[in-house]
């Protein structure tokens, strides 16, 4: 049986969205370890549009491992509900339901972008309590940088260059 | 195949020794100014060397480092950019500022340059920051390494030259600064739009920095290998 999750906490405030750090990190044991799962505005919204319940989810599996976790962006249609309750189906997957209201409520944080240029991130996350362990997925908004060649004066020859160096 | 941008970094930094050289070679004949920028290109050589030392030591013990690099949030090399800046204001500010004179703007030029010193510090440690490369100081820089010399030529080719301008230290030392800044001038301000129109044109444009860069250096080597030539200059404040 996967399990489906719909349950949203809105994290809406800096200090909140800083909160969601250490659970990351707890998650992945280091921030430079983490893989995150981005999609692109315009692709959510063709997922968003593919059944009547406009709902889309970040489908993980296999959470309770680092190695082998993965996560997709699916559309996501009430009629699987009925089909994921099965225990013989999908027992390592977990389904982090979006709703189309909180979709246009994360977009407004990223209403300062280009739209053709913004990302939704899904980000993995675990709390370790004395009663098990938690895991959630982070859903969150992001955008593309194109990188280009730094122009100016000064004579630097590789300012700007990345620490550590690209292998 | 493409270049590797690092190795261009290093090749270019291996050809700004040889004005150095030329300079060291050519030392009793320095006169104030041929000092001022003689001492700019040793102060950025080994800013230079230590940006290349950073970018080695970070891929072979980045753990020794990964504390503050965490804790000052760092990326990239961006943050000893300002080191660049400030040695242009103050050591090329000083160069020109002798050159022109009291009479030809000389001094206005030293106070731009001291001006624009403490904007980019400014910049730099409470407007864009010291973890990005930033569009303020890499655009000032070019401006002044491109208009001050430009100003000079302009004061020079006005003047009587006693002494043939392909003898000139001074010439060959302006050529060696406008020329990479031109291009960082003409990206500065136009570049947005090539990035849109034609990509392949900017990163060719782009390309060309370093190609002008490194004939910068050689140009400037010219410019020292004339210094026995700059006693027969008169400085305007020596008149």
């Amino acid at each position: 049986m996967a399990s489906i999750f719909k349950n949203v906490f809105d994290i809406s405030e800096d200090t909140d969205f800083l909160d969601m750090q250490p659970s990351i990190d707890a998650y992945w044991g280091k921030s430079t370890l983490e893989k995150n799962f981005p999609i692109s505005l315009w692709k959510m919204k063709q997922l968003f549009d593919a059944f009547p319940s406009s709902e889309v989810a970040l489908k993980v599996t296999d959470i309770f491992s680092t190695t082998l976790v993965n996560a997709e962006w699916i559309a996501f249609d009430e009629s699987l509900e009925g089909v994921l309750v099965d225990p013989k189906v999908q027992s390592s997957t977990n389904y982090y339901v979006l709703s189309e209201s909180d979709f246009t409520r994360l977009r407004k944080a990223a209403n300062d972008k280009d739209d053709n240029f913004v990302l939704i991130i899904g980000r993995i996350g675990k709390e370790v309590t004395s009663a098990g362990t938690d895991y959630y997925a982070f859903i969150c908004t992001g955008a593309i940088e194109i990188i280009t060649p730094d122009v100016g004066g000064g004579d630097g020859a590789s300012t700007g260059f990345k620490i550590p160096p690209p292998k | 195949m493409p270049i590797d941008p690092l190795v261009v970094a290093k090749f270019t930094v291996i050809i700004s020794c040889i004005p150095i050289l030329v300079a060291l070679y050519q030392r009793k004949f320095l006169n104030k100014p041929l000092f001022a920028f003689l001492t700019y290109k040793i102060l950025t050589l080994l800013v230079n060397v230590f940006e290349q030392f950073l970018i080695w030591y970070s891929s072979k013990y980045f753990e020794t480092i990964e504390p503050y690099i965490n804790y000052f949030e760092i990326q990239d090399t961006s943050f000893i950019g300002i080191l660049f800046y400030v040695l242009v204001f103050i050591f090329i500010g000083k160069f020109y500022r002798i050159l022109l004179g009291v009479k030809n703007n000389g001094k206005t030029v030293i106070w731009i340059s001291y001006l624009l010193l403490l904007s980019s510090l400014v910049n730099y440690f409470f407007i864009e920051g010291y973890r990005v490369y930033g569009k303020f100081n890499p655009a000032v820089t070019a401006i002044f390494m491109f208009g001050v010399p430009v100003y000079y030529l302009f004061y020079l080719f006005k003047s009587n030259l006693a002494l043939p301008i392909r003898q000139n230290p001074y010439f060959w030392l302006s050529l060696g600064v406008i020329l990479p800044n031109l291009i960082g001038v003409f990206l500065f301000f136009v570049g947005d739009v090539v990035h849109k129109e034609d990509y392949q044109l900017f990163t060719i444009l782009s390309s060309f920095k370093n190609a002008f860069l490194i004939l910068g250096h050689i140009l400037i080597a010219i410019g020292f290998w004339n210094a026995p030539y700059a006693k027969y200059i008169t400085l305007p404040d020596e008149k």
